[in-house]
């Protein structure tokens, strides 16, 4: 390199540098909010159907509205898209109402749009987590999982796309299934009863005849010789099997399989938000989504997204409710540190805070704090036993492990006063809610657990084999684990081992039923005892004790069958009772949701399902200013 | 230069190839997968989502379809962060992160340096001392003791600069600060043994027996010695710093590649985290090759060709 070149070097680098720092200080700011909270983690998706968590939901219900919603501070149903509706004496036909909404693009939101987003929330393309939520629905979960048999009423999409709408289903052939199975290399066919989904081009790839054609998946090889006809799925037919139907513009209805005393409640799910499908056909899933694609109809649109920063929404003008809304702007942070949410919440970075570290609580909790807003939950926290190891196949054993707990001193010590225990799964605020009444479990009784355990054949603890307590790392689980480590060695002589994992692991122990002991936690997706039931039927999906009693399961059963009403409280509680005596689950204590609210926000509806609609939330905005530049949350500056 | 720079690409693609190996097996060996969750949907819909995702193929054909698919330079979807693409993660990320780390570094450089030639031109002094004794606890305090320190002053006591969150030149003074802290501490470190050690070379001596001032000797010629190690230094460093600070990035809810490489490998975002390893390994290389060149261009002593 020639020296002349190499002087040159370094005043290149130097420019570099400052071009850098230049494109460094450009920053996106923008002018704050009317109102700002932490709403923890980074949303998964703006999709109200492909969501579950609460971040999530908390965007989305603001987001899109539902058929009905819930009153803010008791959880009753109330109208929304749906103005008023019917329902038929057997409890299994509703007829909603609905009034003239619009999009916030000015399109209808009547009742064909409503079905056509039912429709994709069931299709299991859209593979959507919650879609067991509309499951209750005449030929809702056929359709969901895709089963097609030979005789049936079926609708073929086939695989075309239309230019003008290039991410809308393709066309639907629709009409008997004469035959459905596979067909072999050789030519051999191999007929089905009933068969889900094609998919795969091996033998076992399902194709369906309807009226003399065969239809196959892209990828089959009968699809390229021509003996098939390409088609992307397969499914029951929507228009006559599944009982979600729009009678007119404004009428929607729906017809469900069993009465299903929460059915109206479930509407007002953010899952069940209607999406909307004319976007989506236009842009695709997940590019809807996008700030400058997406159509909303709730009391809020989305202003702008920035990744695991924040979610900005304003007041959507063309909602019938935009004149109930006070806030203009509204930006949700995605943070999940709980140590950074109460650093800006006390700077007044912040309106309301959702995470608050434990250590924090306690401390808010005894020093009396009006800020912080303690609400007992419809949730549970409890311990999973493993009724599949041996010795906690003894139920006895496992009510020994019951009975030896003093919950109140160990739920006190850590998380301080104001966290109930529990001896009942199904929290106690489900009495005010619905009327019906939790069982509970016996009592703490050291004497009468040192006997039942003696009765298993383990006097004072002697022989029993060392089991371990799994749960995901975290201050208070293990503070938890402890304590109850500590009761049952000084009370049964029984030597228990702990064991922290790592989130994603200890997920997976669950549910492969690779522990002893596991703490879980579990909140009501909606206002019935049902949702904390129907967790343990033989096999259910959130059982993962390995529980099975015939008794139960036909319990739970006849509760679906039966309308709301005492008869229907009492067959739960005859549940209850089985699941309180043989004890699969330890309940330890009622969840209490705790949420950092500043002295200048005028309204904060709560309720039992941890549920603040943004829209109903109002700020005195003089005092937040005064606040926000002196960075104090309460006082002036020194 | 041409046969370096070749000989270096191919191997920085063969690492490239092992560690998009080691990564796909290492993340899917881990028990817990993207959809797992406390409430579990019915099987049925746990099938359709593993349909949907592809994860119901046999590993050696997912393995195949995604090293395609990133072969054509598609890093896919994200898997947790269902609505964006792997590429527009990584864009919007890299924004913050470039952001924090080139204030951070320059900082780091500015400050270092002066710190450290101004140590090294009185070696024993007071000074000395204590820029030594500044630079031991900066490379030894990890940064999120730290950041916790700064932001009970900063924040809690004094009131002075915001908590968190991005998009205001005040947020972006803490972290940066924070961030930059254990790097100057580095750099005054090597520019201080670098320009002591020159100081005892020929050079020097002759510069010193021509009669050149203590401050000339210092600052023209002694510090040509430490430049060396410093751009050693500074290009893995960089490369670093691009790809944002885990610690910084979490504490001051910064919406970096750093925050979200701790999320995707804590939230098994299969797709997210092969993209993030791969990126950080190609500016590792990158640096890497840099640096060569650089330090070849600036010290007519070294050859490329060796």
């Amino acid at each position: 390199m020639p020296a002349r070149l190499r002087e040159l070097v370094p005043w290149l680098l130097a420019v570099a540098l400052l071009a850098a720092v230049g494109r460094a200080f450009w920053l996106p700011g923008e002018p704050p909010a009317d109102f700002t909270f932490i709403n923890g983690t980074e949303p998964k998706s703006l999709d109200p159907q492909l969501i579950t968590g609460q971040p999530e939901g908390r965007i989305a219900a603001a987001l899109f509205d539902r058929i009905v919603r819930w009153h803010p501070d008791t959880l009753e149903v109330m109208p929304a898209l749906a103005e008023r509706w019917e329902v038929s004496e057997d409890q299994k036909q509703y007829v909603f109402h609905l009034r003239d909404a619009v999009w916030s693009d000015g399109e209808p939101l009547d009742a064909p749009a409503i079905v056509a987003a039912w429709q994709r929330f069931l299709d299991p393309a859209t593979a959507a987590e919650y879609s067991y939520q509309l499951w209750p629905v005449r030929g809702a979960r056929a359709y969901g999982v895709g089963l097609v048999a030979a005789g049936e009423m079926i609708e073929v999409e086939l695989d075309e796309q239309d230019p003008q709408r290039p991410f809308a289903r393709g066309p639907l052939v629709r009409g008997q299934a004469s035959w459905v199975g596979s067909i072999a290399n050789d030519g051999s066919r191999q007929a089905s009863d009933a068969a889900a989904l094609f998919g795969g081009s091996d033998d076992e790839a399902v194709l369906v005849e309807v009226d003399g054609v065969l239809y196959a998946s892209p990828e089959h090889p009968l699809v390229a010789d021509g003996t098939a006809t390409a088609a992307r799925a397969a499914l029951p037919d929507f228009a006559t099997r599944v009982g979600i139907s729009a009678r007119d513009q404004r009428t929607l209805v729906v017809e469900l399989a069993e009465p299903t005393p929460y059915f109206l409640h479930v509407c007002g799910f953010y899952p069940l938000a209607p999406v909307p499908i004319h976007v989506i056909e236009k842009h695709g899933s997940p590019n809807w989504t996008k700030s400058e694609n997406i159509v909303c109809s709730g009391p809020y649109r989305l202003y702008s997204r920035r990744l695991r920063d924040r979610v900005r929404m304003v007041r959507n003008e063309t909602s019938y409710r935009a004149d109930e809304v006070s806030l203009e702007v509204v930006d949700a942070l995605a943070i999940d540190s709980g140590a950074t949410a109460l650093a800006m919440f006390e700077t007044a970075a912040v309106d309301w805070a959702t995470n608050l570290p434990p250590f924090a609580a306690k401390l808010f909790i005894e020093r009396d704090d009006p800020t912080l807003r303690l609400q007992s939950e419809l949730s549970i926290g409890f311990y999973r036993l493993n009724t599949t190891r041996p010795p906690l196949n003894d139920p006895r054993v496992r009510q020994a492990l019951s009975q030896a707990l003093d919950r109140s001193t160990i739920v006190k010590a850590v998380y301080g006063p104001g966290q109930p225990p529990s001896l009942s799964f199904v929290p106690e605020g489900m009495e005010t809610a619905t009327g019906y009444a939790p069982v509970q479990t016996a009592a703490e009784d050291a004497e009468e657990a040192r006997k039942l355990l003696a009765a298993a054949g383990y006097p004072g603890g002697e022989g029993f084999p060392k089991i371990t307590i799994t749960f995901n790392a975290d201050e208070g689980h293990q503070m938890m684990a402890e304590l109850i480590q500590a009761q049952w060695k000084s009370r049964l002589g029984i030597d228990v081992e702990l064991a922290s994992m790592e989130w994603g692991a200890f997920l997976d122990a669950q549910s492969r039923l690779d522990y002893w002991v596991a703490r879980a936690g579990w909140t009501a997706d909606y206002v019935d005892p049902n949702t904390f039931l129907d967790m343990f039927v033989t096999d259910g999906a959130n059982n993962q004790t390995g529980f099975s009693s015939p008794d139960y399961d036909r319990l739970i059963a006849e509760a679906s069958r039966t309308p709301a009403g005492d008869a229907r409280d009492a067959v739960f509680a005859e549940a209850e009772t089985i699941l309180m005596e043989e004890l699969p689950v330890l309940p330890l204590f009622m969840r209490v949701s705790k949420n950092l609210v500043a002295p200048w926000v005028t309204s904060f509806p709560e309720n039992s399902l941890d549920i603040h609609p943004i829209e109903a939330i109002q700020v005195d905005a003089q005092r937040q200013s005064e606040a926000r530049q002196a960075r104090r949350l309460r006082g002036a500056a020194p | 230069m041409i046969a370096f720079l070749v000989r270096r690409v191919t191997w920085l693609v063969a690492t490239l190839l092992v560690v998009y190996t080691v990564t796909f097996f290492l993340m899917r060996a881990v028990p817990g997968g993207p959809f797992s969750s406390e409430r579990q949907p019915p099987p049925e819909i746990r099938e359709a989502i593993a349909r949907r995702y592809k994860l119901d193929l046999p590993l050696s054909q997912q393995y195949v379809t995604e090293l395609t698919r990133l072969l054509r330079g598609d890093l896919g979807m994200s898997f947790r962060l269902a609505d964006y693409s792997v590429g527009e993660v990584i864009a919007e990320g890299w924004q913050a992160s470039a952001s924090l780390g080139t204030v951070a570094m320059v900082l780091a450089i500015l400050v270092g340096g002066a710190a450290g030639v101004v140590s090294a031109a009185r070696p024993g002094g007071l000074i000395d001392g204590a820029v030594r004794t500044f630079t031991m606890v900066g490379i030894s305090l990890p940064s999120f003791a730290l950041a916790g320190v700064a932001v009970l002053l900063v924040v809690y006591e004094w009131r002075l600069l915001p908590a968190a969150g991005w998009g205001t030149l005040p947020q972006l003074i803490l972290p940066a600060g924070c961030l930059g802290a254990v790097y100057a501490a580095e750099i005054a470190r090597l520019v201080r043994s670098g320009v002591v050690e020159a100081m005892q070379s020929d050079w020097v001596r002759t510069a010193r027996a021509k009669g050149a001032s203590h401050r000339r000797i210092v600052l023209h010629h002694a510090v040509r010695g430490a430049v060396g190690p410093v751009v050693s230094f500074l290009g893995p460093a960089i490369a670093g710093i691009l790809t944002g600070s885990v610690v910084v990035e979490k504490v001051f809810a910064i919406p970096g590649i750093g925050y979200h490489f701790i999320e995707a490998a804590t939230t098994r975002d299969y797709t997210l985290a092969m993209g993030l390893v791969l990126l950080y390994t190609l500016l590792l290389g990158v640096a890497g090759i840099l640096v060569d060149l650089v330090q070849a261009a600036l010290d007519p002593r070294i050859n490329l060709e060796k």
